[in-house]
């Protein structure tokens, strides 16, 4: 793999991380909201909105880096982004993670490098 | 766990998630195939250019948006807390396809580290306290 590909992957996780943060933020000042009432607040909230742009980059950065990987390596490295919105969560939201989530945050790295090394 | 098969909204459940987890699967492939028509050495205004008229490249992001509306309604219409370690399944759906459509042979590190990973996503989805991400389980 070569640096761009890296770099577009962290990128990649990056962008998912912040999206997840901003449809979390966007879904919970929209609340509870029946059918068409929902899908509009989706649409205008300015949260889910930046999010679903971060979306749309990450999805350019990802077919190139699922292009130009094997998908076996970079398909579950991509479970990365589960330790990201951990660490986000942690820096950023205030968040305790119980024991439990640093435990499998801790899992998903293991195995993520595990994985990386398996490119010799 | 009283349900039956035969309960409506548990069935409606159950095909929701197979579709999720076809769809992801299916969008993985269509982003490999079109990303290999990539060239970044191509400059930006070329690579913008080809990824604006490729058939396939529109066809993945066209899939990627389809899986979107399709997970954003399954967080929002259906009670699929129990349910929802069944994104895993989508690591080892595109792994097989990996290895199945792309000829892609993995050593035993890269099957124990994606063994390892699936240990570490079911420990994390199957957390009652953590919400679901309002994202599907891989990127793209």
């Amino acid at each position: 793999m070569s640096h761009l590909v890296w770099a577009l992957f962290a990128l990649t996780v990056a962008l998912d991380v912040f999206g997840q943060t901003a449809f979390k933020f966007g879904l919970e000042e929209i609340g509870d909201l029946p059918g068409v009432a929902f899908w509009r607040g989706i649409t205008t909230s300015p949260w889910v909105v930046a999010g679903f742009l971060g979306y749309c980059v990450e999805a350019a950065s990802w077919m190139y880096v699922v292009g130009h990987a094997p998908l076996s390596v970079v398909g579950p490295m991509a479970a990365l982004s589960y330790v990201g919105a951990v660490l986000a969560g942690r820096l950023f939201l205030g968040e305790v993670p119980r024991p439990r989530r640093w435990i499998a945050a801790a899992l998903v790295t293991i195995g993520a490098g595990l994985v990386g090394a398996s490119l010799g | 766990m009283a349900e039956r098969a035969s309960d409506p909204k548990l069935r409606a459940a159950l095909a929701g998630w197979l579709l999720f987890i076809a769809l992801e699967t299916t969008i993985q492939v269509v982003f490999k195939f079109a990303g290999e028509t990539l060239n970044a050495d191509a400059g930006a205004a070329a690579l913008i250019r080809h990824a604006l008229t490729n058939p396939v490249v529109l066809l993945g992001f066209g899939l990627y948006f389809c899986g979107f509306i399709v997970w954003m309604t399954l967080l929002k219409d259906l009670d699929l807390g129990r349910a929802f370690p069944m994104t895993a399944i989508v690591y080892v759906t595109t792994f097989a396809a990996a290895v199945l459509l792309f000829g892609e042979r993995p050593n035993v590190t890269r099957i124990v580290g994606l063994l390892v990973i699936l240990a570490g996503v079911v420990l994390l989805v199957s957390d009652e306290n953590s919400p679901p991400s309002p994202k599907a389980p891989i990127d793209g």
